[in-house]
């Protein structure tokens, strides 16, 4: 039987990227990511939910940063975008540049962008976890895929 | 390829140091709440995905009564809910609960060696994006229903007296829209906002509304209600921690109200089916709600589990019912997966019960004349016959309000979407892609071979099918190598778009229903998704032009709306078109029919488009165009253009002189002549209520706030009416 404090290092250091990832994306900010993330991580140390498994732990991770992110009122920070700096900083320009498109697509369509194609979710399972019938997420990936295309065609 | 650049640049991204350092010290100081609550209330997440997952990783479900003490009282519908004709169809009832368990344990076992493939199957065959504008494709129209009383906007509807739920309609007085999770009665006039159709219901409930009906005094929100079921302290004691506890309700939802008082509105009823929200229909006062339900079924599962539920206010009161299983429709070849419910529901009449109707499998198209449901299953097939995939037509008799099963047949290949089917004179005509596999690799010795790397080719086939689904014809052998991208049956006359590289336009004369005839053939450029018939001798098709990749294939470059005429059948022409934008615009009206807007009176047509401005942002607008067919063009009447994209225009609607664009959390009207805006209206939003963002938390073992305790023992099935006086935020 783990203690608290190993559970609590090891959900951290299995989901700390993924939290902020999703955050960053959602909030298009720096500071309010960082704040999400620490909520998030709050969260599970306050309810230190049992998991049955990986897979349960990180659904609820997904979700949890989700619906934290649902509360921030996006649309202050519309025009704005994610400066590079020493936290952020990609090889290729082309990677921020997409970093970016995805960051402007819709709250819907970027979420379901990621955890389809980074964490490799599938459609089934994604509308699981967003509670949103397959329909609506394929609409979601097909519009996203189509937001996205050019930068991702261009770069070929 | 698009894949590896995400994943390359989310691999680029990771917490800072000190924030992740700063949050751990943060969560190991913080106590675990758990032991100051007077009181803990376990909730059960009714993440369907924890089933999967638990189930792949192999846990043993033990069968577990936790449920009895919380949910509602189960009973079986003891009432003969629909006559079925066992004798004519290949299709059965399932005697007892026995049978069905039965029948579905050997579909588990079968399914269990057969999922791998299949998926590889369908990997492989189909390129994604086209499956998933496929299946997103619930694509319409026929030419709008006209009503009297004013020139105002109309849902296009495929067929002619069958209304299609929208996420707008308009009575030319006011306007219903369905947004934000609410739903708006807006006064058209002047956009006075009249009352906000809050659904926010408790923390155990939710109904997020996605369309609406309306008649003259009635309103109807369609939508998906989740239910999660708490457990009590004894159950959760008595239950190991290891069992997954529950999966919370789905419905597919309709609730009725009565708008007479449009400031006002008062719910009267409310009606909802298992599963999630698919598709509906209103024919004069009866709504067929459509909803699917992914079947669970693990050898251990109890009776109340496994058998669909629906739930009727004006009999049911407190409690959902069971849908007897003497009543379940399924046939052995079909692959059950899903429950496909259907519910037949008078709108006016609180008196009759909702009518409910399953069968098994999975259901993806369905299209509905004035006097019959179709529902299509397709299947993949693994054996010897050649077309990888086959389609199951269902059919069930509506006329006058009933819903009773007819027949069912099948056919080879797949549907693109509703407009691939079509009833006239009793016959039904429909027109699917064959996937053929090639012979030499059919005869290989090597199955698993065959399947994963076997060429296969493409084929269409128009099949015309009598009142019994009986086959009368088939027309063979048109767009080999292509796939149907759009079909419009116009009478005795079928217009069918293939595609692969170039887009020939078939013209197919079904006078004789014995004998279909290829009558003209148009190439161009391009391809539509939709067709839209503008009189007798013309159509409008809505699609892409394509350019050339490189690499042997093509890519959509521009938008592009064109008109052709089709008043010689033997020599179809583009008279004219209009391309937007440029790579990479979009519009959904070229695989959703529903958010077409077509005047016919100012021969005006205005759909939303996406185009990515020279800054390479995405820019939203509405585009307004006036169908000349003497000056053979469309000419662009308007434009309306929003940047933002957070309140993504949705659609464009008109009553009588005025236009209204609808936004995500916005109204706006102007004067279609001099383009003056009149008025505009902000959206108040969802009063969001805490339990939304804390039912996510509380997976497993939540613990909820004692001065939250109060609202728990709500009554969860109350829809709360909130007038705007009372909306918060």
């Amino acid at each position: 039987m783990q203690n608290r404090n190993e559970m609590i290092e090891e959900m951290i250091n299995r989901y700390s990227d993924m939290v902020y990832r999703i955050a960053l994306t959602r909030c298009k900010d720096k500071e309010s990511a960082e704040d999400i993330y620490q909520t998030v991580f709050l969260k599970y140390s306050e309810k230190m939910p049992k998991f049955e498994s990986e897979e349960h732990s990180k659904a609820w991770f997904i979700r949890v940063t989700i619906n934290i992110t649902k509360n921030v009122n996006v649309s202050n920070w519309n025009r704005k975008e994610i400066e590079l700096d020493e936290t952020i900083q990609f090889e290729n320009p082309k990677d921020y540049d997409l970093f970016i498109d995805i960051c402007n697509l819709p709250q819907n369509y970027k979420t379901v962008i990621y955890l389809m194609y980074y964490e490799n979710y599938k459609v089934k399972e994604i509308s699981e976890l967003l509670k949103t019938s397959e329909g609506t997420i394929k609409t979601w990936l097909y519009r996203a895929r189509e937001l996205l295309k050019e930068n991702i065609e261009g770069g070929i | 390829m698009e894949k590896n650049k995400i994943e390359k640049v989310y691999d680029q991204i990771h917490t800072p140091e000190d924030l992740k350092k700063e949050t751990l010290e943060k969560m190991k100081k913080s106590s675990s709440s758990s032991t100051n609550s007077k009181l803990t209330y376990r909730y059960i997440l009714s993440i369907a995905a924890l089933f999967i997952f638990t189930f792949a990783i192999g846990t043993v479900y033990k069968s577990n009564n936790f449920l009895n003490n919380q949910e509602p009282n189960y009973e079986l519908a003891k009432k003969e809910l629909v006559e079925i004709d066992t004798e004519t169809s290949d299709l059965k009832h399932f005697k007892d609960v026995e049978e069905l368990k039965t029948f579905l344990k050997k579909q588990y076992k079968d399914e269990y060696q057969f999922r791998y493939s299949r998926k590889e199957i369908a990997g492989l065959l189909t390129n994604d994006v086209e499956e998933i504008a496929e299946d997103a494709s619930a694509i319409a129209d026929t030419a709008g229903s006209t009503n009297s009383e004013g020139n105002f906007y109309k849902t296009n509807n495929q067929v002619e007296n069958v209304e299609e739920a929208d996420i707008v309609k308009t009575d030319g007085k006011y306007i219903y829209y369905s947004t934000n999770e609410n739903v708006y009665i807006v006064k058209a006039e002047d956009l006075k906002l009249e009352a906000t159709v809050d659904f926010s219901l408790d923390e155990n409930t939710n109904f997020y509304p996605s369309e609406i009906f309306i008649t003259k005094n009635k309103l109807v929100v369609l939508g998906e209600f989740t239910e999660y079921t708490r457990l009590s302290d004894e159950d959760t004691e008595i239950q190991p921690r290891s069992i997954s506890r529950s999966i919370g309700k789905d419905l597919a939802k309709a609730y009725i109200f009565d708008i007479s008082d449009k400031q006002n509105p008062k719910l009267i009823r409310q009606v909802g089916i298992d599963g999630n929200y698919y598709t509906s229909r209103l024919i004069d006062n009866t709504l067929y709600l459509i909803s699917s339900k992914y079947l669970y079924y693990y050898p251990e599962i109890e009776e109340k589990e496994l058998l669909p539920i629906y739930y009727d206010s004006i009999n049911s009161g407190d409690e959902y019912r069971n849908i007897d299983c003497n009543h379940i429709i399924y046939c052995e070849e079909a692959k059950a997966e899903t429950y496909r419910n259907i519910g037949a529901i008078n709108i006016e009449d609180n008196e009759k019960e909702i009518a409910v109707e399953t069968f098994l499998g999975y259901g993806n198209t369905v299209y509905c004349s004035e006097n019959n449901l179709y529902i299509t299953t397709s299947n993949y097939n693994t054996g010897n016959d050649t077309a990888l995939e086959s389609t199951e037509i269902y059919k069930f008799n509506i006329s006058n309000g009933g819903l009773k099963y007819s027949c069912k047949n099948s056919i080879e290949g797949i549907l693109n979407n509703q407009f691939s089917l079509d009833e006239y004179k009793g016959n039904l005509r429909v027109a699917t892609t064959v996937t053929v596999k090639e012979k030499a690799i059919k005869n290989s010795v090597d199955k698993d071979f065959e399947i994963r790397f076997g060429t296969t080719t493409t084929n269409n086939v128009l099949y015309i099918l009598d009142e019994n689904l009986e086959k009368i014809s088939e027309l063979t052998n048109f767009g080999i190598e292509e796939k149907i991208y759009s079909v419009r049956f116009i009478k005795d006359v079928a217009y069918i778009v293939t595609f692969e590289q170039i887009d020939p336009l078939y013209i197919i004369d079904l006078s004789n229903p014995e004998k279909p005839v290829i009558k003209g053939e148009l190439e161009m450029p391009g391809y539509s998704s939709y067709l839209h018939p503008y009189d007798e001798n013309h159509i409008i098709g809505i699609g892409y032009n394509v350019e050339d990749n490189g690499h042997g294939g093509v890519y959509n470059s521009t938008l592009k709306i064109a008109m052709y005429d089709v008043s010689d059948l033997n020599n179809p022409k583009e008279l004219f078109k209009k391309s937007f934008g440029n790579e990479y615009s979009y519009s959904d009206v070229t695989y959703n029919h529903k958010i077409l807007m077509y005047d016919k009176t100012r021969d005006l047509i205005g759909f939303p488009i996406s185009i990515r401005n020279e800054k390479g942002r995405m820019e939203n607008s509405i585009v307004l165009l006036k169908i000349d067919l003497e000056n053979k063009e469309f000419k662009l009447h308007s434009k309306y253009t929003n940047g933002d994209f957070y309140n993504y225009i949705r659609k464009v609607i008109y009553i009588e002189d005025e236009i209204f664009i609808l936004c995500n959390n916005e109204i706006l009207s102007f004067d279609i002549n001099t383009l003056d805006n009149i008025a505009d209206l902000s959206l108040p939003e969802r009063a969001r209520s805490y339990i939304i963002e804390d039912m996510y938390y509380d997976f497993n073992d939540a613990i909820v706030e004692s001065d939250t305790q109060e609202t728990l023992s709500a009554d969860t099935r109350t829809a709360e009416i909130m007038s705007s006086e009372t909306e918060n935020e």
